[in-house]
């Protein structure tokens, strides 16, 4: 056995606190440098048991403990007990069904003549304007269409001057006896010596100024 | 069957409680002494230990399961606190201590222990490992390399050497201590 041999096999010999083996043993007695390291790797391995047995005394390790879990809890993302966060679960898919509920309500929800008809002359459903009333005043939704497109399918004039209307705006259509004079301003040609007012319908915005007049013929009055 | 250390971790970082709590006290105790035998201290220990898992809740941890293990993660991370540690004490680049604040040699009130300690903070970093680890934490050879990052038959000629810079230091010290008691 050589001394390069020897020195591996006595370091594991004394780390494992194991008595050298035969043929190390036999090494040992004729090879004096290798007798002294086997001195020093048993007096190394002494020592490391101390430093051993030391390092396990600790000083408040349930102070060490409770101070990182402390720490924990504050930088968790979710740093609710978990009954808080059952709760909190809870509460939120009870909202949800409460949303999607009134969601579901106000798709059920009439607007305005597509679920109540009203008796009487139908418009020209292309504008939106669904239904007008044949006697009194009667609000109508038109959706998308402006007071232009709305005056040229229903044979409404638009009012000079008068400001558009916005885009889902509710109008209300009035029927109504104007002064010809009143017409004749607007562009509309009638005959302004005849005294008698003349049935229209005036198309009125939510602001409450009219925006379009579609002149009647007596036998629609 | 357990849990592994990844598994726990992956667990903590979604704010599961009793994972980081188990994952503590699975990894706390070793290393909290594998950092009292890398510094020497009791207080930087504590503090690297405690400060080692404050970064593994932390906003950025590093980790990263493909590279290594949990643990290998947590010694590397005690190793550059430690080593940060020391270069702020000396004020400069890191460089060995002498053992003046040597608390674990003051408390097993022993010179050779004291003697063995100042020894093992001079040695090489990788040497310091190797017996701090192999020696002093009992760790296989094997245990060791994952922890280190590197080869097994590395680690156990590191050991060796180790201990034989060790073993000549200590030997002056032994033969006057036998002289005393002859």
């Amino acid at each position: 056995m050589n001394c390069r041999a020897c020195i591996a096999e006595l370091v594991e010999c004394a780390r494992a606190g194991l008595p050298p083996g035969g043929q190390l043993q036999g090494h040992l007695r004729v090879c004096p440098p290798c007798r002294e390291r086997w001195e020093g790797e048993l007096a190394l391995s002494a020592q490391f048991r101390k430093m051993r047995g030391a390092a396990l005394v600790r000083w408040q390790p349930d102070a060490q403990r409770e101070r990182i879990m402390r720490e924990f809890e504050q930088a968790s993302p979710s740093a609710f007990h978990p009954s808080l966060r059952w709760a909190l679960g809870m509460a939120a898919v009870l909202l949800l069904a409460v949303a999607m509920g009134q969601i579901w309500r106000n798709g059920q929800r009439p607007t305005g003549p597509a679920k109540n008809p009203i008796p009487g002359k139908l418009a020209n459903s292309a504008t939106g304007v669904a239904a007008e009333s044949a006697t009194g005043n009667t609000t109508y939704n038109i959706g998308t269409s402006g007071s232009g497109e709305l005056a040229s399918n229903n044979d409404f004039i638009e009012v000079p001057y008068a400001p558009p209307l916005a885009t889902g705006e509710f109008v209300r259509i009035v029927r109504t006896e104007l002064r010809p004079t009143a017409l004749a301003r607007m562009g509309i040609y009638v005959d302004t010596t005849d005294a008698d007012d003349i049935p229209a319908d005036v198309l009125v915005g939510e602001d409450g100024f009219p925006r379009g007049v579609r002149v009647l013929d007596a036998v629609d009055f | 069957m357990q849990p592994s250390d990844e598994e726990l971790y992956r667990r903590m970082r979604k704010g599961d409680q009793l994972a980081f709590a188990e994952l503590y006290t699975r990894r706390e105790p070793g290393l909290h002494r594998y950092s009292l035998h890398m510094s020497g201290s009791w207080s930087v220990a504590e503090e690297v230990t405690h400060e080692a898992f404050l970064r593994l809740m932390g906003p950025e941890a590093g980790f990263d399961a493909r590279r290594g293990p949990l643990e290998a993660y947590l010694y590397g991370v005690a190793r550059n606190l430690i080593r940060v540690t020391r270069r702020d004490k000396s004020g400069g680049p890191a460089r060995d201590l002498p053992g003046a604040d040597d608390i674990l040699g003051d408390l097993i009130q022993d010179e050779m222990t004291a003697a063995l300690y100042a020894a093992l903070r001079q040695l090489p970093e990788p040497y310091r490992d190797a017996v701090v680890l192999c020696d002093l934490e009992e760790r296989s050879y094997e245990d060791a390399a994952r922890l280190m990052g590197c080869a097994v038959g590395t680690i156990r000629s590191r050991l060796h050497r180790a201990r034989a810079l060790l073993a000549a230091r200590l030997r002056p010290l032994a033969a006057s201590s036998a002289m005393v008691a002859r």
